[in-house]
Parts: structure tokens; sequence; C-alpha cells
């Protein structure tokens, strides 16, 4: 009797699914609990409708520059494919991405134009509970974009989301670890999630993106000035089209067990 | 204190998107002197000798502004 193995399947520690397949094979990692984590993460996107939504996803694994810069969603070595471009000091380690707060941070190569006014999230995953800088992008003087600060110097917390960045802040944030996500869906309202839980609604009206600057991490590209620049570790980023409340919460359970799969969990 | 590496102008561009390590560039900046620098993860991971001879200096950002 004789067995024919589907070379393919069984390439990349056993994991069936084509695009964790790729991102694996790009990436070069073999070790079986983070590829493991990668194929039910991304199994668990593609059965929730998450999946799809995403046009960017950094799950920042393997533990060097190399492997991190790698979209799970297009694991080609390109601009185009927005796969990160790690710039200044930028400490890389099974944990994730984690700036220096001086000059380190990832350019996206993902034009601001690339969202949809109305329909658009950016999400971080955050390891640690400090005041710092801030991620994304906005224009200059009139501060639209889609801008994150998680917990700024001042004390407040910081979300745009093709509105003004003042509108929506405060101090209602009083711990920065978790799951963070900038989300629109409609074009009165710019929301912020917390481990799946709305935690601020704003009514904000959107504008059109006016600019085609890239979205960033570890700073904020404010009309290609980077400013602020961000000291947190990161184990997770992702940029897409707006999630709803479930979508929010199912995105937030999946990543949570990624996280918690690689003992790297908040 | 956050120690950073002191460059002349010449040398900020000599380094400005140059490889340090493999997927990760020098990104050199001015701090609130105008005065060039690099972080010392940058130092500490180049293998280009005169970067590890570069003068460290305390790191003094530029005033932020509040948003």
């Amino acid at each position: 009797m004789s067995f024919i193995i589907n070379p393919y399947v069984y390439a990349v520690a056993g994991c069936a699914d084509s695009d964790a397949n790729a991102f694996l094979t790009a990436t070069g990692i073999t070790n079986p609990t983070i590829a493991s984590a990668i194929c039910t993460l991304v199994t668990s996107m593609k059965a929730d409708g998450t999946w799809a939504k995403c046009q960017a996803i950094y799950p920042f694994v393997g533990g060097n520059a190399t492997t991190h810069k790698f979209n799970l969603k297009n694991p080609a070595d390109t601009n185009a494919a927005f796969r990160l471009s790690f710039v200044g000091g930028v400490t890389h380690t099974s944990n994730g991405i984690q700036g220096n707060g001086v000059n380190g941070y990832a350019n996206t190569f993902f034009p601001l134009t690339n969202y949809a006014q109305n329909n658009l999230s950016f999400g971080l995953y955050s390891r640690t509970n400090s005041l710092s800088g801030g991620n994304g992008a906005d224009t200059t003087g009139t501060f639209f974009g889609v801008v994150l600060y998680i917990k700024f110097t001042d004390n407040n917390t910081y979300y745009s989301t093709n509105n003004f960045i003042l509108n929506g802040n405060g101090n209602f944030i009083s711990d920065s670890r978790g799951l963070f996500v900038s989300n629109r869906l409609v074009s009165t309202n710019s929301l912020l999630y917390r481990n799946g839980v709305l935690v601020r609604n704003t009514t904000s009206n959107s504008v059109a993106a006016i600019s085609a600057i890239n979205m960033a991490l570890m700073v904020r590209n404010n009309g290609g000035n980077l400013i602020q620049y961000d000291s947190r570790q990161y184990s997770f980023a992702f940029m897409g089209q707006g999630l709803t409340p479930t979508e929010n919460l199912n995105l937030y359970n999946t990543i949570q067990t990624f996280q918690t799969t690689l003992n790297r969990n908040v | 204190m956050i120690t950073v590496y002191q460059l002349t102008p010449e040398q900020a561009e000599q380094l400005r998107g140059v490889q340090y390590v493999a997927d990760m560039t020098f990104n050199p900046i001015q701090d609130a002197n105008d005065t060039w620098i690099i972080s010392s993860e940058e130092v500490s991971s180049t293998t280009i000798d005169w970067v590890k001879q570069l003068p460290a200096i305390e790191y003094i950002p530029k005033e932020t502004l509040p948003l």
C-alpha cells in the first residue's frame, strides 16, 4: 500500500489554508506553534468575515524585522503589498515591535486615500501601559486623517477616522494595553473600541481623504512630518474597512486567542 | 535620560536610508538644538565602525506641541 501526500499542504507545519501558508513561506517561519497560531488566526477571520474586511494585517511573529515586515493579506516583499519598512530604532522580539520614542517607526505604504471615507478601521494591539505618542497619518494644519493616540503624554486619548483629530479626545482610557480600533461605518460618527467593546462614540463628520500620505506605525505622519514617536510594544496591527460591533468583538476574540497561543496576551 | 549619538550634517546625510541590519534603515533626526542624532538601537546594531565611535549625548526632543 502506498500513500500520496500533498507536498503543499504539508510543506509548512501542516496548515491547509493557502493564505496562511503563503505568509509562512514568505517569512520562512517553521516554528509549529507560530504556524498553528497563524493558521487558526486566518481560518477564524475567514469564518467570521473579518478577513475580507482587512486590507493589511501585521501579526508580528518570528521576532525580527524580516518576519515582522510582511502583510498577512498579501505577503509580497513590495511597497504595493503594504510590506512594512522599518526605519530608525525599532526593537523586534517574539512579543512584536517596539519603537524607541525617538526616531523608530514603520512606513506601511498604505495611503490615506486607500481608505473609504465612511468605511474604515485601524487597529493596534498594545502590550504597554504608558503615556506615549501616536500612530497613523493626517494632514498638516487641518488634521484630517486616520490617527490613534491610545494615551498621549497629556493623558488624553485621540483618535480620528477621516475627521478632525481633536473631536472625541479625552481622558477616558485608564490602561493602554489591549486591542484598540479606530472605526467608522457612517459619515456622522467616529468610534473607538477597546478589546471588542465600544469605549467612545463621537459625533464628528468625515471628509474624503485629501492626501495620499502613508499610514505609519509608532509615529504620526502629519502631512509628511513625522511627529510624536510612540514607544509602546505592539503585537498586532491592521487596516481595513469598518467593522460592525459584532465583528469588532469577534476580531478581538480571535486576536486574543492568537496572542494567548503565542504567550504574549495582555 | 535617553542616550543618543551625535552626527555631523554630512554624516547624517551619509546614513539616511542606509540599512543597518536586515530590513531596518538609519533615521537621522534633529533634536531640540538642531543637532543630528541617531538612536542607541541603531548604533548597537550596526557593523559600521565609525558609527560605533560616535559621541553619546542626552536626547533633548523637540518641543511637542499640544494636539
